[in-house]
């Protein structure tokens, strides 16, 4: 009982799988960021990432002095020549490291010698410029090149959600309930639109709106425009995290368990699918195909268009991690160090690879 | 074992913290304190029972020991003659641990809230979803703001202040709980145990999220002030020396402490 009274007693990341030119980069529960071939898993390099930690008072609740490997729970993010991704530790702070794509060297990381919240969202890369908020409320714009800070934008509690960056704005949503719009160039404030609720998920945006999923159990959908909201719809818990796009559904899934489709255009429900676990991740779309990663240890497969079960595919731990599909593979990274790639049409192992060496 | 325990003790504790937390002003530190008076409050005449029975078997000490000298040799004379004892007191000598063991659950529930409401990691957060009633007051509270002064609650304190607070709170605590006894073998021990448990609960405060720290100094507090009305300084008295073992004096309640008692009521 007394081990869970520690600060943070429960830190372990989910971040999940990205793909990029060929690779696929993951932040590991061992504090590292790998690299793997996509086609074959076969690893290219692996990073280390830990934080000093000095001696002290560290009852029964955190290592010695030394080095403490780093959790993360937002994905990698590339651009032509980096990789990003940014680190919690709710005693330390956040750090941004940026490493070279092909060999894993650090080009740099902010901050260099303060310190900034927890990060726990991914990095959004743009125009040369990354996005990212963090536990202190802020959202940061930094030089992708050398990491120097372009500016901040502070809000009302923590952002944990990855910023979308279309055109020249920017979207996000924060714990103090609102999902803001700001100019990508200055950090100035657009529009914000208040829910209910807190907001985790990352905002989607597609065709002149922003769907963004709260605490509230409400998904909304709001105009890029006017920062009025077009519909919203009401599910039984809460959103955590973005919805996908097929065609013209949107698809949610909800800690309630259930994966909702939408009508993008009115909101209207077209049909759910519930699983036995929370659903935090976002759905992954490939074609009429919809994978969801639930908190009952199963990958499911379903009809984007009706809804219809395909099959599950059990992985023996529940998923927490974001899935990605790319050319015909999904990306699923297990927790228990494990990066599987499966066929996304029929369901089978392609290849794994552990993360653990 | 584990669902019935958070159905009926954990989740209504941690959704009381959630609606108190929206009525204090959005301030989980205050919610921690009314949180912690509020179970005071409901186990107040347990915890009485108990403070009640520790002095009367505190009293009864120095018979004890004479029998325990007196039937060294003969252990089951020994346990006849302390059952005796216990009769002509009148009291149970599982009277201080019932009421105990009563209270202990929701103690630990409370702990467990505190930490479970704070959330510090995203991992935490969900965790905490499935615990919460449906109400929406409660789904739109959540997460809770963890800045309480200059505290985050989630984080053990800076400053330092708290494992002060807490481990001095709990000397004073204890302190007013021990009985000075003629036996030197006996108040060595009480004088280690009097300083080993705050020392610990101060270091333990060092590494442990503050918010469980404010719950431990309110909470000794309250007990430093309902064992004041119960049993009045008991071992802060300047004036209390070593219990004599004369059974007759040691059955006595103390003068001041009739004195205090009688302050309190007029």
């Amino acid at each position: 009982m007394l081990s869970s009274a520690c600060a943070s007693s429960i830190v372990q990341g989910w971040s999940g799988p990205t793909v990029d030119d060929g690779i696929v980069y993951i932040g590991t529960m061992q504090g590292k960021l790998s690299a793997y071939d996509s086609s074959n898993g076969d690893p290219k390099w692996q990073k280390s990432l830990q934080v000093p930690v000095q001696s002290g008072f560290n009852f029964g609740c955190a290592p010695g002095a030394g080095a403490k490997p780093l959790a993360f729970y937002g994905n990698a993010a590339a651009d032509s020549s980096s990789v990003f991704i940014g680190s919690y530790d709710a005693t330390l702070g956040g750090t941004i490291y940026a490493l070279n794509k092909t060999t894993g060297e650090t080009r740099w990381q902010y901050p260099r010698a303060d310190r900034i919240g927890s990060i726990a969202g991914s990095v959004a890369v743009s125009q040369g410029t990354v996005y990212f908020g963090s536990s202190d409320g802020k959202l940061y714009a930094l030089s992708a090149s050398n990491g120097l800070e372009q500016w901040t934008y502070s809000t009302g509690n923590k952002i944990w959600d990855t910023p979308a960056v279309v055109g020249n704005r920017v979207y996000f949503g924060s714990f103090d309930r609102n999902l803001y719009a700001l100019n990508a160039a200055d950090g100035s404030l657009v529009w914000k639109f208040e829910t209910e609720g807190a907001i985790t998920a990352d905002p989607l945006v597609v065709n002149g709106t922003v769907y963004v999923g709260s605490f509230d159990k409400h998904l909304y959908a709001v105009d890029t425009a006017t920062g009025k909201a077009r519909w919203s719809f009401q599910a039984d818990g809460w959103f955590w995290s973005a919805p996908a796009l097929s065609g013209n559904t949107l698809i949610a899934g909800n800690l309630d368990g259930k994966v909702y489709a939408l009508d993008a255009a009115t909101g209207n429900l077209l049909w759910k699918y519930e699983t036995k676990g929370a659903v935090r991740p976002s759905p992954a779309v490939s074609g009429d195909t919809v994978v969801v990663a639930s908190e009952d240890k199963n990958l499911y497969y379903l009809k984007a268009s009706t809804g219809a079960f395909i099959r599950a595919t059990p992985i023996g731990v529940p998923i927490l991690s974001s899935l990605t599909i790319q050319k015909g593979l999904v990306y699923v990274y297990t927790g228990q160090g494990l990066l599987i790639a499966f066929n996304a049409e029929t369901g089978t192992r392609v290849w794994e690879a552990s993360t653990n060496g | 074992m584990e669902d019935l325990w958070n159905v009926l003790i954990q989740s209504p504790i941690l959704n009381l913290s959630v609606v108190l937390y929206a009525g204090l002003l959005k301030n989980f530190g205050l919610t921690i304190i009314a949180l912690t008076i509020i179970v005071r409050a409901v186990t107040y005449p347990l915890t009485v029972k108990q403070l009640k029975a520790s002095q009367a078997m505190a009293q009864i000490q120095p018979k004890l020991q004479e029998l325990q000298k007196k039937y060294a040799r003969d252990k089951q004379k020994l346990s006849e003659e302390t059952m005796k004892l216990y009769k002509e007191a009148g009291m149970n000598p599982m009277g201080c641990l019932v009421p105990m063991l009563i209270q202990m659950p929701v103690w630990i529930a409370l702990y467990q809230v505190i930490l479970q409401a704070l959330a510090a990691s995203p991992e935490d957060l969900m965790a905490l979803y499935p615990r919460l009633y449906s109400w929406p007051l409660v789904n739109h509270m959540v997460p809770l703001n963890e800045h309480f002064l200059w505290l985050d609650l989630t984080q053990p304190d800076k400053l330092m202040i708290l494992p002060v607070l807490v481990g001095g709170s709990m000397w004073l605590q204890q302190k007013m709980v021990t009985v000075p006894t003629g036996d030197p073998r006996q108040q060595s021990m009480n004088n280690m145990m009097l300083m080993m448990m705050p020392m610990m609960f101060g270091v333990f405060t060092l590494s442990f999220a503050s918010g469980l720290a404010v719950y431990w100094t309110v909470s000794n507090f309250i007990g430093i002030i309902t064992q004041y009305f119960v049993t009045g300084w008991g071992g802060l008295k300047p004036s209390a020396a070593p219990a004599p073992a004369s059974p007759v004096r040691a059955a006595l309640p103390a003068p001041t402490q009739e004195k205090k008692k009688k302050w309190f009521w007029n």
